[in-house]
């Protein structure tokens, strides 16, 4: 896309998206509302310190040159506006990925299981989704520890098998986490979010082709019968949005109870460091389609090794450097990079978590 | 309650219509000549024949490269009721040629190629065009578009047809939604001396320019193809090139009527005629009456075919005039096909046509030769065309408190926002998009504006979106 010709008037360029052609076609293209967007803005650039004065202070953000529209809907309106009713605020709340939770409470030892379950995969920075049975058998995992899966950034898309693996997980507890809060020092954490600026419900987007949001329960997505939920949509693209607020999956700050109490303080689990707001938890299913076929893998993906040795059955603790997948008989991998989409309802503010599936390659 | 998205009111929504006009100006060196491979006519590598050989294709490009533009299609065909069909001739199967009325000639049987496929060109063309009569039966092309059959002054003529036509369909890429009313024009090179493949930049100072002059007002509602206008023609670069000067007189053709321009349908249907030589006279004023163009009783050249048919009251049969064209010349040359047979007088086997003139190109020559000769006499074609916009305006009204913050990842930094030194601070924020959202908030379109607008509680804007389908 061009930039938009700004040496004139002030112009629209105004297009229909590929949804809202593809609504026309299928007789049900409506127009109630509108957002605005500002995409292209880095409000960094706002200089609150320009020698000049006030009159200068958004120079450079005026200067912005602007795209033309995409078509795609998928690649706009990324950053909308917001209509706050409030002007005397000066922090707004954001959204963090948990990721294993604070540097500070990890290096005192004093993060939870299930903090550390948040943790994304160290080599791959992503969450690791395997598809099928094969490939959770070639997680490599603490035999002393059956828990030590943990932290992994693994998430065992169908869940592990005892007979080849000669030892199962009791559970699969790795699930992705997205705080919300003010995520500064100059705000005790003991203070509440203000309720005008919390986020109660989420818009969480994934590429229905590959995999589906459904409520962390402790086990692998895909063994017993998961609950999944429902998709408020999917677009032209296959992309699915699920609007949630349900409590199974929107809970209270991690370590509310504990760290904020009076007297009872110690570092905070939360990458928020401020006031906190909700939290919003859950795991990935993988597409069926990933685990019986190999076409989106082959057209979207590519191919690792394995590099975690020796006999599964051993069990050494996977170490530094190792991607936690078995390098028995030289194994390859087949995975695809993607994201998931995480939009707060009540900010607006977005994160895209990375996703890897994984498959084994036979 | 923090909110990204505000719903529109039925006032903020407007729908209207506009008509768009463009001008679209063809050259007759883009149609002939430009993209010959080798300067040679027989390549015209933006000509694409095709094996049916029922019309030709002109592109702006040579038409394998992707990057070719379809301009218009011609064809050519004449009814079944036109002499060119042979369909009416007497009862000897002969059609008869002569001078006039009362000295009627026999002539040699005329070749004619392409017959079947030029009368399905023609009755296609005014099935679509023209509709049927009330027996269901296809209306032929009309002269003025009255759709009655005029008889001509004396008794047996029949006139006010177009039986033998070219057609020019002009692409929709440039006609749009329809060619614009009173805008169209044409210039064609009618030079006598003009070589016989045609070539523009030989001969062009004799032209013939044809309009639809007053259409904007004046103009036909009674084809099922939608509106249609007269086109009229008149002297180009040199005068004289039009002979006549008088309309609706019999066996001439009329310059106010040489052809119909159907602006929806974006087709023109020229009349074949305007390509023979003028009718000279075939009143000998014997009966005292003036013929029409004020000599009288002059030599005649003209060339009357009995079709074999009852005049209109049982005057005899009818007579279908193949002269009384536009062109103050003996000949027009056009390119055509060697094989074909002049004319002849069979007594005297002198020639009445000779082999290039338009009759002789409209029996023995191919679709495909007659196109090419209409082709090279084109000297420019222009109108402009017309796109009916149905937008809808959406009026996106930002007021004084919405829209002042931002969820932009650098509008916050440590959760601080960036525009904000002070609790007290007004927020700002700058718009770049609008998005216009279906109900379950699916992002329908979007428009981007050129530089960024800021936004704080002490302004409102309103954004004017229009959604033209």
């Amino acid at each position: 896309m061009a930039f938009l010709d700004n040496s004139g008037d002030i112009v629209l360029d105004a297009v229909l998206t590929d949804t809202g052609r593809h609504r026309m076609a299928r007789g049900d293209f409506r127009i109630t509302k509108f957002a605005l967007g500002d995409d292209e803005i880095d409000y960094s650039l706002y200089n609150k310190n320009h020698p000049s004065g006030s009159a200068y202070y958004d120079l450079e953000i005026l200067k912005t040159p602007v795209l033309e529209s995409f078509t795609n809907n998928a690649s706009m309106m990324k950053s909308k506006l917001l209509t706050i009713g409030r002007t005397d605020f000066l922090y707004m709340p954001q959204s963090k990925l948990m990721d294993g939770g604070s540097p500070t409470a990890k290096a005192a030892g004093e993060i939870s299981l299930e903090v550390k379950a948040t943790q994304l995969h160290g080599g791959f920075r992503s969450y690791v989704v395997t598809v099928d049975h094969d490939t959770d058998k070639l997680v490599r995992y603490n035999k002393a520890d059956a828990t030590s899966l943990v932290g992994t950034g693994i998430i065992l898309g169908q869940g592990n098998a005892a007979v080849q693996n000669s030892d199962a997980f009791a559970a699969n507890p790795n699930n992705i986490q997205v705080e919300t809060g003010l995520d500064t020092t100059d705000i005790s954490p003991k203070l509440g979010l203000a309720a005008d600026l919390s986020d109660n419900q989420f818009i969480v987007e994934i590429d229905s082709r590959l995999g589906s949001i459904i409520a962390f329960s402790g086990e692998a997505p895909g063994t017993g019968n998961p609950t999944t939920l429902p998709v408020s949509y999917v677009d032209d693209d296959g992309i699915a949005s699920y609007i949630i607020s349900g409590a199974d999956l929107i809970q209270p700050p991690i370590d509310t109870d504990t760290e904020t109490e009076q007297n009872n303080e110690g570092p905070s689990q939360s990458r928020i460091r401020g006031p906190r707001g909700n939290r919003l938890r859950f795991t990935i299913l993988p597409h069926t389609n990933l685990r019986d076929s190999n076409y989106f893998f082959t057209r979207l993906g590519g191919e690792f090794a394995g590099t975690a040795a020796g006999d599964l059955a051993s069990q050494a603790a996977t170490t530094a450097g190792q991607n936690g997948f078995s390098n028995a008989d030289s194994q390859k991998y087949r995975f695809i990079d993607t994201f998931v989409r995480v939009i707060g309802m009540t900010t607006g503010y977005t994160i895209d978590i990375p996703v890897r599936y994984v498959k084994k390659k036979s | 309650m923090a909110s990204f998205f505000k719903s529109l009111q039925n006032s903020d929504i407007l729908t209207n219509k506009t008509l768009l006009h463009e001008a679209i100006p063809i050259t007759g060196a883009l149609v002939s000549g430009t993209y010959n491979r080798d300067g040679s006519l027989s390549a015209e590598l933006n000509i694409k024949n095709y094996s049916h050989g029922m019309f030709q294709s002109v592109y702006d490009y040579p038409f394998l490269s992707s990057s070719a533009n379809h301009i218009f299609d011609i064809t050519v065909g004449y009814s079944t009721g036109s002499a060119m069909s042979g369909n009416n001739a007497s009862a000897t199967a002969t059609p008869l040629y002569g001078e006039n009325q009362a000295t009627a000639y026999a002539v040699t049987p005329v070749k004619r190629t392409q017959q079947e496929k030029k009368i399905q060109i023609y009755n296609q063309m005014a099935q679509v065009l023209m509709g049927h009569d009330k027996d269901g039966k296809i209306r032929r092309f009309d002269r003025d578009g009255a759709l009655t059959e005029v008889h001509g002054g004396k008794a047996g003529f029949i006139e006010g047809k177009i039986d033998e036509a070219y057609f020019i369909s002009f692409s929709r890429l440039l006609t749009k939604d329809e060619i614009k009313k009173g805008s169209f024009q044409m210039e064609l090179g009618v030079h006598p001396q003009w070589s016989g493949d045609g070539d523009l930049r030989i001969k062009n100072d004799r032209t013939i320019i044809l309009k639809d002059t007053g259409a904007a007002t004046n103009f036909r509602v009674n084809s099922p193809a939608g509106e249609y206008g007269i086109l009229s023609a008149s002297s180009g670069q040199a005068s004289g090139s039009v002979k006549h000067g008088k309309a609706t007189t019999l066996g001439k053709t009329p310059p106010a009527q040489v052809g119909l321009i159907f602006y929806q349908a974006g087709v023109v249907v020229l009349d074949a005629r305007i390509f023979a030589v003028h009718r000279q006279e075939i009143d000998t004023e014997s009966d005292g009456v003036d013929g029409g163009d004020g000599d009288a009783g002059t030599a005649v050249s003209s060339r009357i075919v009995d079709v074999g048919i009852p005049g209109p009251g049982g005057a005899g049969n009818l007579h279908y005039n193949l002269t009384g064209g536009l062109l103050n010349s003996a000949s027009c040359l056009m390119k055509y096909n060697k094989d074909n047979p002049d004319f002849e007088n069979f007594r005297t086997a002198s020639p009445l046509y000779a082999a290039q003139d338009i009759y002789a190109v409209l029996t023995g020559s191919t679709i495909q030769t007659a196109c090419d000769g209409l082709r090279h006499r084109i000297k420019s074609i222009s109108f402009n065309n017309t796109t009916e916009l149905n937008s809808t305006i959406y009026f996106c009204r930002a007021n004084h408190n919405e829209f002042n913050y931002s969820s932009n990842p650098t509008y916050i930094q440590n959760s601080k926002i960036a525009v904000k030194n002070v609790n007290t601070d007004i927020p700002i924020s700058y718009i770049t998009t609008i998005g216009l959202y279906s109900p379950d908030n699916e992002l329908m379109a979007a428009a981007k504006l050129s530089e960024p607008l800021r936004k704080d509680p002490t302004n409102e804007l309103t954004l004017r979106v229009r959604l033209d389908y």
